[in-house]
């Protein structure tokens, strides 16, 4: 849109701009037009139109405030009987105030989540709720009854559409036929086929340390350093797993191969073979 | 071309101009000082880089967040819908309008000056509801604050 002159202004450094030129950029880049000197201040300063007094002025103390706030509203500061100020002081100055304050505006308020009105909404909730079982006190033991949890998102997607499947809640018909494979799945993984035992150990998903070419690998080199005090055979193996150092080499080992290699394993595993080979 | 152009100007404005360094100042929403005389709102003094720091988001939905769409189109109403209140209004904005989307409801909050008697405003705000509501086929709902004059954060 800038034409060519305007493009020259700006290689040549912005020198020559003209006020209105400027004037003109900020109107077209908000909707408010910045107020200049010669408005007419008079009929500003005269209130032309009847204004009422604040409903803060009218309120009791002990008034309800449900009926202020019944639901999720923008703040309203003829309304909201509290001095707030918000925003970045001006130097020397203070937060501006709660009249005409756009922050405010801009933020969501909970003034119509004060805990008198939620009392009320559970008032209104507890025909429909049956007690909670007393048996189920902590988290575990509601992990250990109900292992299955079901993900739901907090929020429901704003747009003007209602056909968004995720402007709506989770239908219960979903639900149910995720709980039905699962059942599924579960009762078939119990299921034991002939071919699963010509499991080998290439196969296994997890590493374990028994009769692994670490297990002996470790042994042979302790027996190798034992052997110029005493002879011995496989009590001696018995006897040196049964060790505390070997079994954290043991436990080093299992924790590297399963979880791959990072700060912690390696740190394990070099305190491991330190001890276990009485460096 | 360019180069031409340049050529024209140096030889217009007599001497020779040497420029060092930055050429392009960012000039985005951006007032520039001047005398001391030009009264700025909160939303005017504050340039685009404090968004989150001192300042807030003008409209909110879920739109940009994970997993989510229509940011696209959510961005072009929410232009409309500016544009339409600047216009339907006018003159009577004291400060930006603020967006707020609920599920299906779109929530428009201005701050007007007390420029028209309360039966004009109500009449505008009940005829923007309404061709609004139709136009996007959800509920609009304005919230409409209005005060003597236009609140000023700091004079430039």
């Amino acid at each position: 849109m800038a034409s060519y002159s305007t493009k020259a202004f700006l290689i040549l450094g912005r020198i020559n701009i003209s006020r209105s030129r400027l004037q003109n950029a900020t109107n077209r880049a908000t909707y408010v037009s910045v107020l200049s000197m010669n408005s007419p201040t008079g009929n500003r300063a005269s209130c032309r139109y009847q204004v009422g007094v604040p409903r803060t002025e009218k309120m009791p103390v002990d008034q309800d405030w449900t009926a202020v706030y019944p639901s999720a509203a923008p703040f309203r500061p003829n309304a909201v009987p509290l001095p707030v100020r918000m925003g970045y002081p001006i130097k020397g100055g203070v937060a501006p105030d709660k009249k005409a304050n756009l922050e405010l505006i801009k933020i969501p308020n909970f003034l119509h989540l004060t805990p008198a009105a939620i009392k009320k909404h559970c008032e209104a909730l507890k025909p429909f709720c049956t007690e909670w079982p007393l048996a189920l006190d902590t988290d575990a033991k509601c992990d250990e009854h109900f292992p299955i949890k079901v993900q739901t998102t907090h929020f429901v997607s704003a747009g003007p559409s209602l056909r968004n499947p995720s402007a709506r809640i989770v239908h219960l018909k979903n639900y149910d036929y995720a709980m039905y494979l699962l059942t599924v799945l579960y009762h078939e993984s119990w299921k034991i086929e002939g071919w699963e035992a010509e499991k080998t150990v290439a196969d296994m998903e997890e590493y374990s340390w028994e009769n692994s070419p670490s297990q002996r690998n470790l042994l042979d080199t302790l027996t190798r350093m034992k052997v110029v005090e005493e002879e011995g055979g496989e009590e001696v193996r018995q006897q040196l797993l049964g060790q505390a150092e070997v079994q954290e080499y043991k436990d080093s080992v299992t924790r590297l191969k399963n979880e791959g290699e990072n700060e912690d394993t390696l740190l394990q595993y070099k305190e491991a073979v330190k001890k276990v080979l009485k460096l | 071309m360019s180069f031409n152009l340049l050529q024209q100007h140096l030889i217009c404005n007599g001497g020779l101009i040497v420029v060092f360094g930055v050429f392009f100042q960012n000039r985005a929403a951006r007032i520039r000082v001047g005398k001391g005389d030009k009264p700025l709102t909160y939303e005017q003094a504050h340039p685009p880089h404090q968004i989150g720091h001192r300042k807030g988001w003008l409209s909110q939905h879920t739109s940009n967040l994970k997993g989510e769409g229509g940011a696209a189109e959510r961005t072009t109403e929410d232009v409309f819908i500016r544009r339409f209140m600047f216009g339907t209004f006018h003159g009577c904005l004291a400060n930006e309008i603020v967006i707020k989307r609920r599920g299906n409801l779109i929530i428009v909050c201005a701050l007007m000056i007390q420029k028209l008697p309360p039966q004009k405003f109500y009449f505008l705000i009940g005829y923007s509801e309404s061709l609004l509501s139709h136009f996007y086929k959800c509920p609009v709902k304005l919230e409409i604050q209005t005060v003597q004059d236009r609140p000023v954060y700091k004079y430039i």
